[in-house]
């Protein structure tokens, strides 16, 4: 589409976001790079340049325990890589390719971890599975059970990643065998092959780039979390890389330029590793989509329904029924402190305290205030900034627009702890008074979330066929008439979703924020880690259940908002 | 001579480095339907998207009544030229009822709503969508679709009609009465019209004039009789219609624009042309199968050449022989449902006078 005389408005529009995305996302990182080659710590963006040194990679390097810190991080992101690609692959396919049981179900339930924040997660299995204390292990020692469980093993912590980051390759992978034509295993029926050699042969291998792509991500995801090692690995001494970056930070004086050469270290996996990932998925189109819709004959599993069936649920078990469960349980009662079955089962304990100091305390309610505020800014900053952005790579021929998506796409490979830590250097003492707002976190969130948002937007976009908006233009409406009655309302369900990501994600996120708060910008989930590590377990429980139940009303909302009267059953016209 | 309605004066048109559109020069007579008609990627689309203003020439002017829209320094945006336009893809919103899509160019104009429910009523009679207005958009078929796109391009009585290939995506029964009911349209509007296709069929029905496009460029514009019985190249004789092409040379000049010419089989007839046709020059033969027909053998008919059938395929309406003319195969069209001749049968070719013509050989 040509934008006719407002070419040059377009140019203007397009170096103006560029500019400002450049400021938000490469400028911090640029910073802490600098950071991590520099002696002092850089005040205000002015660089010490006489102190130019790789002394903090080499201090950092020969600390003892880095071997263990490494081979913990990468260990454990391995094995919950592996563990999640497992889940979650065999679930997509009994969801969509068999004829187990409540498949309708499980299709529903298996992205739900997805809205259980990681620290909830972590929370909860140290809730359960603590080897003194935890609920199963009370349990188990009361059946007599000969062994206990125990969540601060390197085990533990790859069994909670695995869990709660399988749904990302359940995503993937469905999607996958959704639009995989499925005449393809058909053929391969006719041509005399059994069940398990079409699963193996034609199926496996179709599905293998998202597998391989979905897998990628989520071993960069875990490489970076904070959350779980920093709930789960202090228990046991075991030490992950972004826990060490927040301990260095926390030392007296602040380690700042060490911290910053690990996480130069930590960027630099996961950026090779997004880039990995992007090349995978940059095959993807191999997978024959027909397009068709037509609907295929589901493998029957005959008498292993009802076992698989059961595995699948029992997924749904460790995921959102115990530790909720389990939530509940310690947010409702009078005293933490239980170890049999009959204390646990004291009806006298019961309680609402907890909860009343979530809703009561007003440093509680100050945080649940401010992180609302945060993540509706986020939201609304986030939609519109990454709706021009998605608009002019997709529909535009601007100059420039590849180098606006190539920024937009960057915090993928940015971890979030880096992006806090960037913030801190690029903004602590630069005399604009962002620093000690909720501004800075806020701009630190609308950086971070920028290929969500940009991707679920962009989504919608392009599935709008070009001639919808250019018969607007021939019917005599201007660029921004069509703009308001054609491309926004026929875009909403990507622009509603691109809302439900930034509120979601900002609301949850943890480490970005752990470097950019002070005393009177303390956020929801900031106030619950530090009640953790107070051991105020109760209110945290209560805390927990409070923030998964704003996520769940805020996402069951923003779906009844996406269907609305013209998407159901009638697909936009597509583009091709 | 009457009223230029649309003229394009030496347009150009390059994506990077590959050239769409090179040179081309066409006006519009005011009420004419125009089609241009060439193969995918020969700039006919592209040259239509200038008009419409959707494209920007890179060279060259394009005025519409008059008014220059597009010249080196002036662009007139799409919204402002008056133009309606019927997409291939039909572009109806699906986030709007059938006449909220066709009482929009009203709307964005201004105008209040109960002239808007009026006007849209009137052109969804026109055609033939009464009472459809309240339906959601998404609820209509393909053929519906297509209408409503057509009013909504009728509503606001543009200066000019545009349509890309706006019959492809639907089934040949519905394309042929489309059609009908579009040039009958057309004809009652007395709405100058450009339409682009790939379709030869659709071409020859609805044109005034074909303006053929081969790689960028204009080739020829005529009547659609005038391309079948005259065509100038040998693209457009095989575009046109599925010809017979026989390479051949020319033996002698008998009479101005008529000439002697032999087949490389060793058939010889006399042929048109409106090239320099000097003996020794090196031709295309193009005979339609069309203007052919096979007689009893041994008829002692004039233009008759005796053959022998090679084979047949019956094709409802007709039946389509290849026969063995001086031992090389070509094609006669027997309309009719006779049972087919055998292969092997001897026959009589005969070829209409007048209708063998000659191009330049390729």
């Amino acid at each position: 589409m040509t934008l006719g005389r407002s070419l040059p408005l377009g140019a203007i529009a397009v170096s103006a976001l560029l500019l400002l995305l450049s400021v938000l996302i490469v400028l911090p990182v640029g910073v802490l790079l600098l950071g991590s080659v520099l002696s002092e710590a850089p005040r205000a963006l002015r660089f010490d340049w006489s102190g130019l040194t790789l002394a903090n990679y080499r201090d950092v390097l020969a600390a003892t325990g880095f071997a263990p810190l490494l081979a913990a991080t990468l260990g454990a992101a391995l094995a919950g890589t592996v563990g999640a690609a497992l889940i979650g692959a065999s679930l997509a396919w009994l969801a969509v390719r068999t004829d187990i049981p409540g498949r309708r179900v499980l299709d529903l339930v298996a992205v739900m971890p997805l809205f259980v924040p990681p620290l909830v997660g972590a929370f909860a299995w140290d809730i359960l599975a603590s080897p003194r204390s935890g609920i199963l292990n009370i349990v188990l020692r009361a059946i007599g059970a000969p062994f206990t469980l125990n969540i601060y093993t390197f085990g533990g912590i790859a069994f909670t990643y695995a869990i709660y980051y399988a749904p990302y390759i359940y995503l993937f992978v469905s999607a996958a065998l959704r639009n995989m034509d499925a005449t393809l295993e058909e053929a391969a029926f006719m041509s005399g092959a059994g069940r398990a050699k079409v699963l193996l042969h034609i199926t496996l291998p179709l599905v293998a780039p998202a597998l391989l792509s979905s897998s990628l991500l989520v071993f960069v995801l875990l490489i970076e979390l904070f959350a779980i090692p920093a709930v789960l690995g202090e228990p046991g001494n075991l030490h992950f890389m972004a826990v060490r970056i927040w301990d260095l930070i926390g030392f007296t004086p602040p380690r700042v330029n060490q911290a910053s050469a690990l996480g130069a270290m930590m960027l630099v996996m996961t950026v090779v590793l997004v880039m990995l990932q992007h090349k995978v998925a940059s095959r993807r189109n191999v997978v024959t989509v027909a397009g068709k819709g037509q609907r295929v004959r589901p493998v029957a599993l005959g008498g292993l329904r009802w076992p698989l069936a059961a595995l699948g649920f029992g997924y749904l078990l460790l995921v959102v029924v115990l530790p909720t469960v389990a939530l509940l349980f310690i947010a409702l009662r009078r005293n933490i402190f239980f170890s049999t079955i009959g204390a646990i089962l004291d009806p006298t304990q019961l309680s609402f305290a907890q909860f009343g100091i979530a809703f009561g305390d007003p440093v509680v309610v100050g945080t649940l205030w401010n992180s609302l505020a945060v993540s509706s800014v986020t939201m609304a900053g986030g939609t519109v900034l990454y709706f021009l952005v998605a608009y002019i790579v997709h529909r535009t021929r601007l100059p420039g627009r590849r180098a606006l998506d190539l920024v937009t796409v960057l915090p993928v490979a940015i971890p979030g702890i880096i992006i806090g830590l960037g913030y801190l250097w690029s903004w602590i003492s630069l005399p604009i008074g962002l620093y000690g707002t909720l501004w800075i976190i806020i701009l630190a969130y609308v950086s971070q979330f920028a290929p969500q948002a940009t991707r679920a937007i962009a989504g919608s976009l392009v599935q709008i066929h070009p001639e919808l908006e250019e018969s607007s233009r021939l019917c005599g409406a201007g660029f921004l008439t069509t703009l308001r009655l054609i491309v926004v309302p026929l875009a909403r369900p990507g622009i509603v979703s691109a809302m439900i990501l930034l509120f979601v994600l900002s609301f949850r996120e943890l480490a970005t924020a752990l470097f950019l708060y002070t005393s009177g910008t303390q956020l929801f989930s900031l106030a619950m880690f530090d009640f953790w590590q107070r051991g105020s377990t109760g209110l945290v429980a209560a805390m927990a259940l409070v923030q998964s139940l704003i996520l769940l009303v805020f996402v069951l909302l923003g779906q009844a908002l996406r269907r609305d009267r013209m998407t159901d059953g009638n697909p936009v016209p597509t583009a091709g | 001579m009457p009223t230029v309605k649309c003229a394009l004066q030496g347009l150009q048109k390059s994506y990077g480095p590959r050239e769409v559109v090179s040179d081309l020069s066409l006006s519009v007579a005011e009420g004419e339907f125009v089609v241009i008609l060439g193969p995918s990627g020969c700039g006919k689309t592209t040259t239509l998207r200038m008009i419409a203003g959707l494209e920007r020439p890179d060279r060259g002017t394009i005025a519409i009544d008059g008014a220059i829209v597009s010249a080196p320094g002036r662009f007139v945006r799409p919204e402002h030229r008056a133009i309606g336009m019927v997409f291939q893809s039909y572009a109806i919103w699906p986030h709007m009822t059938v006449s909220e899509n066709v009482a929009y160019p009203l709307r964005v104009r201004g105008i209040r709503l109960r002239e808007r429910r009026e006007r849209a009523e009137r052109v969804l009679d026109l055609v033939g969508l009464s009472n459809e207005g309240p339906r959601p958009a998404t609820a209509l078929s393909g053929g519906q679709m297509q209408r409503v796109a057509l009013a909504r391009a009728l509503v606001s009585d543009p200066a000019l009609l545009l349509f890309d290939e706006p019959l492809s995506n639907l089934d040949l029964k519905l394309r042929e009465r489309l059609r009908t009911e579009l040039k009958a349209l057309q004809r009652r509007t007395g709405l100058t019209s450009v339409y682009v296709t790939h379709d030869q069929a659709e071409a020859v029905e609805l044109a005034d004039r074909i303006v053929v496009m081969q790689a960028g460029r204009i080739v020829q514009i005529g009547r659609p009789q005038d391309l079948y019985r005259e065509p100038r190249t040998r693209f457009v004789a095989e575009f046109i219609a599925a010809a017979n092409i026989l390479p051949a040379i020319v033996l002698a000049a008998t009479a101005p624009g008529v000439a002697i010419v032999r087949t490389a089989a060793g058939f010889e007839t006399e042929a048109r042309h409106d090239i320099a046709a000097s003996p020794g020059v090196p031709v295309d033969l193009v005979i339609h199968p069309e203007d052919c027909t096979l007689l009893a053998p041994g008829a002692p008919a004039q233009h008759c050449h005796a053959v022998e059938v090679l084979g047949s395929r019956f094709q409802g309406t007709g039946t389509r022989y290849t026969v063995a003319l001086h031992g090389a195969p070509f094609d006669v069209l027997v309309l009719g449902t006779d049972e087919p001749l055998a292969p092997g049968t001897p026959a009589s070719l005969r070829i209409a006078p007048g209708r063998a013509r000659i191009v330049p050989a390729t």
